[in-house]
C-alpha cells in the first residue's frame, strides 16, 4: 500500500519491569480517522507518545512515511499533538501560542500572520488571537489547542484524550466538530479516548487497546456487531454475555435452549460465549417469547428504558427498550438468529477474520 | 444585636506595634536636632545633611548595593539552574538534594560565616569584596530554589513535551516556554537574595577583611562606639528603601500571579 503514513512493526514498550505494550503491530493510512481506544492503563497514550517521540519503543519499529524515526527526536517529527490538559502556553496570548511553531520554524511574519488567522478560523476563534489563555474558557482552550497543532500543517495530528476535560453538551458538538475538521484538512488523525460512544461516533477505524495489545481492530460497526472477545463486547456498548455450546454451525445452545443464529466454524459442542446486544431484545407476550421472564427494573433514560429482568432459570439480562413495561410482570424476550454473536475463547483476530469469510463468502454484512 | 470584640484583631494591631514602635522611634530621632536619642529636641534635617556628607558611609552604601545586585543576580542564575536540574532528578535523588539546599537555609549565619572564613583562610583568599560577594551568592542560592522550584513543579508536564512537539529543540524550549513561564518565581528569587544580601550580617562580619565593609557591618562597629543620630537617618532611608522594594515585589507578584494562574485550571467535565 502506497498511502501508509504509519507503521508499528513489533513495538514493545517496558518502564523498569512493567510491560505496557506488547508486541504492537498495526498500520495507518493517509487520510483517516483513527481511534485508540481502551479503558485507563491500557498503554494507548504510550502508543501516541511512540508515535510521537515522547517516549522511545524498548524494541520494534515504528516507520513514518517508509522511513524509521525510532531515533528522530520530538521537534523533528512531522506530526503534531493535541495535548489533554491543552498544555497552552501561559505567557502568551492566543495568536502567540497558535504562532509558536511557525516562529520557531522560521516562517516568514507575513505568512505567519495569514496561516494563524486562517487557523483560527478553522476552529472557529476568530478574532480571539489578542486574548489571553486564561480568558479562554474551556472549550474554547480546546480550539486553540487544536489551532496551534494543525497551523503546522502535519501530515498525522495526534489528540490525547482530547476531550475528556470538556462537559458532556460541549463533547458531542466538538465530537462534529473535529470530524468535519478532518475530513476538510485530509490529514489523519489518531484519536486516544477511553470512550467508546466517542470513538464509535468519530472514527474511520478503531483500535481497542488492553493490555497493552490491540484486542480488536476495525470499522466502529464491525466492532459493534461482531466483537471478538468479552472484552471488547463488554468495553463498546452494552450487552448480554452469556455462556453457551455451540452444538453445530447455526445452533447455539444457550442455559439449555437452543437457538439459531448466523455463526458458524466451530467444532462440535466447543464452549463458546454469546453477545446479545440490550437493544436487540424485544419484549413480546409471554407465548411469543423465546425466553419467559420477570421484570426487576425499569430505568427510564430520555431515548429509551432501560428493562432488567430474570428469566425462568434465573438468569439476569438486560433489555434496552423504548416501550414501557411494568415492574413484576412476566414478559416473553425474542430476538432474532442475526443478533446473536458467537466469540470463541482465545481467539485471535486473524483466525476470527479467516473464519468469518469461510462460511461468509464475500457478502458483507455491515448493516445495523 | 451587640457587636462581638474582636480580640484576634486587637491581637494582631498590638503585636504590629510592637515591632514597628521601635523603628518608628528610631525614625523620629533621625529628625531630632540634638545629639542623643536621649530627649527629643525639635526638628531638623542635620543627621541627614551629616549622613550625605560621610563619604565613608556612601561609598559602604554603594558597596552594599553593588554586592547585592551581583549576588542576587548570580544566584539567581545558579539558583534557577539548580531548581531546572533538581526537577529532572527521581524521587530519592530529589529528596536528597532538597535536603542538602533546606539544611542551607535553616543553619544558622553564624556557622555558615565562620565555614566561610575558615574556607576562605585555607585556600588562601584574601578577605574583602570577593569574599564577602562569594558567601553572598552562596547562602542566596537555596533561597532561590526555594523560590523557583514551586513554579516549575506547578507548570503542566505536557508544556515542555508541547514545544518539542511543536518543534522547538530543547533550548528553545527552556528559553521560550519554560523560563518566560517561571519568571514570576525567578523574579521573587531575586528580591529575596537581593534582600538577603542587603540586610546580612552575620556571615558578613566573618568575612570582610580591613578595607572593605557593608552597611551592617558599619552601622554595627559604629552603634558599639556610641549611638550616633547620623545612623538613624541611615536606618531611616534603608527602612523607606525595603519599604519600596517590599511594594515593588508585591505587585510583581501579584501581576505575575495572575499570568500563571492560566496553566493549570482545566474544567473537570463528567467522564464517560
Amino acid at each position: 500500500m502506497t498511502n501508509q503514513v504509519i507503521e508499528f512493526r513489533h513495538v514493545s514498550k517496558q518502564y523498569d519491569d512493567n510491560l505496557v505494550l506488547r508486541d504492537i503491530n498495526f498500520t495507518i493510512e493517509a487520510g483517516k480517522f483513527y481511534t485508540l481506544l481502551g479503558p485507563s492503563g491500557s498503554g494507548k497514550t504510550t502508543i501516541l507518545r511512540i508515535i510521537a517521540g515522547f517516549d522511545d519503543a524498548t524494541s520494534g519499529d515504528v516507520i513514518f512515511d517508509g522511513q524509521r524515526i525510532n531515533d528522530i527526536p520530538a521537534n523533528q517529527r512531522q506530526v503534531n499533538t493535541v495535548f489533554q490538559d491543552y498544555a497552552l502556553f501561559p505567557h502568551m496570548n492566543v495568536a502567540e501560542n497558535v504562532a509558536f511553531g511557525l516562529k520557531i520554524k522560521r516562517i516568514p511574519k507575513e505568512e505567519i500572520a495569514k496561516r494563524v488567522q486562517d487557523a483560527l478560523h478553522m476552529v472557529q476563534l476568530d478574532g480571539y488571537g489578542e486574548r489571553e489563555i486564561t480568558e479562554m474558557s474551556g472549550g474554547q482552550r480546546q480550539r486553540v489547542a487544536i489551532a496551534r497543532a494543525i497551523v503546522n500543517r502535519p501530515k498525522v495530528l495526534l489528540l490525547d484524550e482530547a476531550l475528556s476535560a470538556l462537559d458532556h453538551k460541549l463533547r458531542v458538538e466538538m465530537q462534529a466538530e473535529l470530524r468535519a475538521l478532518q475530513r476538510r484538512l485530509g490529514i489523519t488523525f489518531i484519536f486516544v479516548t477511553h470512550d467508546q460512544g466517542e470513538a464509535l461516533a468519530m472514527s474511520d477505524q478503531i483500535f481497542i487497546i488492553n493490555d497493552g495489545m490491540i484486542q480488536q481492530s476495525g470499522t466502529p460497526v464491525d466492532i459493534y456487531d461482531e466483537p471478538l472477545n468479552h472484552f471488547v463486547a463488554d468495553f463498546i456498548g452494552e450487552s448480554n454475555i452469556v455462556p453457551g455450546i455451540m452444538k453445530k454451525d447455526f445452533l447455539v445452545n444457550i442455559n439449555g435452549h437452543d437457538f439459531e443464529c448466523v455463526d458458524a466454524g466451530m467444532k462440535p459442542n466447543e464452549k463458546v460465549e454469546a453477545v446479545l446486544r440490550p437493544e436487540d431484545l424485544d419484549i413480546t407476550t409471554v407465548d411469543q417469547g423465546k425466553l419467559v421472564a420477570t421484570v426487576d427494573t425499569q430505568l427510564f433514560r430520555g431515548v429509551d428504558y432501560q428493562i432488567m429482568v430474570h428469566d425462568e432459570e434465573g438468569h439476569e439480562w438486560k433489555i434496552n427498550s423504548i416501550h414501557k413495561t411494568k415492574v413484576g410482570e412476566k414478559v416473553g424476550i425474542t430476538f432474532d438468529p442475526e443478533d446473536i454473536h458467537i466469540m470463541r475463547y482465545h481467539e485471535t483476530e486473524a483466525a476470527f477474520d479467516a473464519r468469518l469469510d469461510s462460511y461468509e463468502g464475500d457478502d458483507e454484512e455491515g448493516e445495523r | 444585636m451587640k457587636h462581638k470584640i474582636n480580640w484576634g484583631a486587637i491581637y494582631l494591631v498590638i503585636v504590629f506595634i510592637i515591632l514597628y514602635l521601635p523603628i518608628l522611634y528610631l525614625v523620629g530621632f533621625s529628625f531630632s536636632s540634638g545629639k542623643t536619642m536621649e530627649k527629643y529636641q525639635g526638628f531638623s534635617w542635620t543627621h541627614y545633611q551629616t549622613l550625605f556628607e560621610d563619604t565613608r558611609m556612601i561609598t559602604i552604601v554603594i558597596n552594599t548595593l553593588i554586592v547585592a545586585l551581583l549576588s542576587a543576580l548570580l544566584a539567581t542564575i545558579i539558583g534557577t539552574m539548580g531548581a531546572l536540574a533538581i526537577k529532572r532528578t527521581k524521587n530519592a535523588m530529589r529528596n536528597t538534594l532538597l535536603s542538602f539546599n533546606n539544611v542551607l537555609m535553616v543553619s544558622p549565619d553564624v556557622i555558615i560565616g565562620a565555614s566561610f572564613l575558615i574556607l576562605f583562610t585555607v585556600i588562601g583568599m584574601k578577605l574583602g569584596f570577593w569574599s564577602v560577594l562569594l558567601s553572598h551568592i552562596a547562602f542566596s542560592i537555596p533561597i532561590v530554589v526555594l523560590m523557583v522550584l514551586p513554579k516549575i513543579d506547578e507548570l503542566s508536564p505536557t508544556l515542555l513535551d508541547a514545544a518539542a512537539d511543536l518543534g522547538a529543540s530543547p533550548w528553545q524550549s527552556l528559553t521560550r516556554v519554560m523560563l518566560p513561564a517561571i519568571a514570576p518565581g525567578i523574579m521573587s528569587g531575586y528580591f529575596m537574595a537581593f534582600t538577603y544580601s542587603l540586610d546580612d550580617f552575620a556571615v558578613t562580619f566573618f568575612v570582610t577583611g580591613n578595607g572593605f565593609s557593608t552597611l551592617s557591618v558599619e552601622i554595627y562597629s559604629r552603634a558599639r562606639q556610641g549611638i550616633d543620630l547620623e545612623i538613624n537617618a541611615l536606618s531611616t532611608l534603608m527602612f523607606l528603601v525595603s519599604l519600596a522594594l517590599v511594594i515593588g515585589y508585591y505587585f510583581i507578584s501579584k501581576h505575575g500571579g495572575s499570568r500563571k494562574n492560566q496553566i493549570v485550571t482545566i474544567k473537570e467535565g463528567d467522564v464517560q
